[in-house]
């Protein structure tokens, strides 16, 4: 039998208020949990992606650079700044004891991206030392990068083979990096030989405000991994206690500020969740218990002409599925045409990272949504469906109800 | 039917209020620069401004015909052009350097869902439109 010509379907089609409103309803609770869901596992897998983007144990910087500069803001917020310090430094740092792996990194920001007043953080590296850009690069671009050659982040409008003029230099996109719903997703990472090339060409344009120095004699800051022996935390004092004009930093540390940010936002979308869902759960329950109480006469005419106990509480429970699957698939639509489209919006918004799962986590979010959705639904009609399957025909016919 | 029918071509001309206007004064693209001058993705939110009107008119239009084929002819031309400004931020005109400026953020996803839903709810209309003429 075709399903629109069913009992349980031509019921809720001969109640279309009733029915939109138990519609809506479940497609509130399902765009909560899948909503809050992806928001929650969002957030979390773009900590986690930050976690890995930065990839050592320590960084080093200039002392200005944590005072002047907003360091926190320019490595995890993605605002754009610059500082030097002298590669004699880098020096003393790779002269300290408990040092794994060293590489040096120089960073710039863009007077303008061609068409558009935000500026952009320029970022190059080493290729000979560098162990946490380049692993990432090499998923994009396994080719060594040329003089001139540049990786834009994927939130960057740019694409490959396109060419981007920084500083009047002018710059060819050799890949573009995946997303990783960073701060680094607006940045543009090159080579050593490339940045200095346009750290030159900002201070012969004295666009630069740092005006006295040698691009072949300055670096940005240092990451450093700690070999076996010893921890992140010793070498962070050490290097604090014996180079003079920097600050050491544990990135473990940096980040910290961001895991809190986000045990808090998950907290408040967890409770909203729960507290939509029990909400839900309530209302369901009334709303199913009213409608089996008005249709008492209803279903025992139905009991009159045959049918079984078990029947009507089949007819209940069906229409309980109906309306529950139709409200969570478009709770999940509307979720996901939230969700989707909007994701830049909302990462600006929270300040936070966030990185969208990919399709198949996605699939099993949206099942698993529609599932609980439907169970709640049914559950909630569970009661009303036992019920009505113990009516007392003849009293209820009789009016005595 | 016909109940059904003006629902839906009510819904259509709100979605297409909110396609035309919207763009121009809720979710536009981004600010003028501080010289003053327009960045590139101005031009887009100009374009879809645009269509945004012709959509306006259709709707608007369609209100004063009772002919089921007149009014399917109506909701096709309007089909075509949601989508041409569904596509036209950063497909036909580009918008900015990073996709977390404005324009890609919040007025891409933005004309692209709301001209999707004018087709999705375009190819209902069209099907009652036509059930209305057969009865």
């Amino acid at each position: 039998m075709r399903l629109s010509k069913s009992l349980p379907f031509r019921n809720l089609a001969g109640k279309p208020i009733r029915t939109a409103i138990l519609i809506l309803l479940t497609a509130l609770l399902s765009l909560t949990v899948f909503g809050g869901t992806l928001m929650i596992t969002s957030l979390k897998t773009g900590l986690h992606s930050l976690e890995d983007r930065l990839g050592a144990d320590i960084m080093v910087v200039p002392y200005e650079a944590t005072t002047k500069a907003n360091l926190e803001n320019i490595v995890l917020q993605g605002n754009t700044g610059y500082f030097y310090m002298d590669t004699a430094r880098l020096e003393k740092i790779q002269s300290r004891e408990g040092i794994g792996q060293i590489s040096a990194q120089f960073y710039l920001a863009s007077a303008n991206s061609g068409c558009c007043t935000i500026p952009v953080q320029i970022i190059g590296y080493d290729p000979d030392t560098d162990f946490t850009i380049s692993p990432w690069i090499k998923k994009s671009y396994r080719n060594t990068l040329q003089k001139y050659d540049i990786v834009v982040g994927n939130d960057l409008n740019a694409f490959v083979g396109d060419t981007l003029k920084f500083y009047g230099v002018e710059c060819h996109v050799a890949a573009k990096l995946d997303k990783t719903g960073t701060s680094f997703d607006t940045t543009v990472f090159t080579n050593a030989d490339t940045i200095k090339a346009l750290i030159q060409s900002s201070l012969d344009l004295h666009l630069n405000t740092f005006q006295n120095i040698d691009p072949d004699k300055v670096v940005s800051c240092v990451l450093i991994n700690a070999d076996e022996e010893h921890t992140p935390e010793e070498i962070v004092n050490d290097i604090n206690l014996h180079v003079k004009k920097v600050k050491a930093i544990q990135t473990k540390e940096m980040i910290s500020g961001v895991s809190d940010s986000l045990a808090g936002v998950s907290n408040v979308i967890s409770i909203l969740i729960i507290a939509v869902w029990l909400l839900g759960i309530m209302i369901l329950l009334l709303a199913f218990t009213m409608s089996v109480n008005e249709r008492k006469k209803e279903f025992a005419v139905l009991r009159v002409l045959g049918a079984s106990r078990k029947k009507l509480a089949g007819i209940v429970m069906q229409e309980a599925c109906i309306t529950a699957f139709s409200g969570s698939t478009g709770g999940i639509c509307i979720g996901l045409l939230i969700m989707i489209p909007f994701n830049n919006l909302i990462e600006e918004q929270l300040h936070l990272p966030f990185l969208l799962p990919d399709v198949s986590q996605l699939i099993v979010y949206i099942i698993s949504a529609v599932i609980l959705s439907v169970l709640t639904g049914m559950i909630s009609a569970s009661v009303s469906a036992f019920r009505i399957s113990r009516i007392d025909t003849g009293l209820i016919l009789r009016g005595d109800n | 039917m016909k109940k059904t029918g003006l629902i839906l071509d009510i819904i259509l001309f709100m979605l297409s209020t909110a396609l035309c206007f919207g763009t121009k004064f809720v979710f536009h693209a981004c600010a003028p620069k501080e010289d003053g001058g327009w960045m590139v993705c101005h031009w887009a939110e100009q374009a879809v401004f645009g269509l945004g009107l012709v959509l306006f008119f259709l709707s608007s239009v369609m209100f004063a015909f009772k002919d089921g084929k007149t009014k399917s002819g109506m909701i096709l031309a309007m089909e075509a052009i949601a989508a041409l400004a569904a596509i036209l931020p950063n497909h036909l005109i580009n918008l900015c350097m990073m996709t977390d400026m404005r324009c890609h953020s919040v007025m891409k996803p933005a004309v692209l869902i709301l001209g999707i839903l004018i087709m999705i709810v375009g190819v209902i209309a069209i099907i009652i439109h036509r059930k209305e003429n057969d009865v």
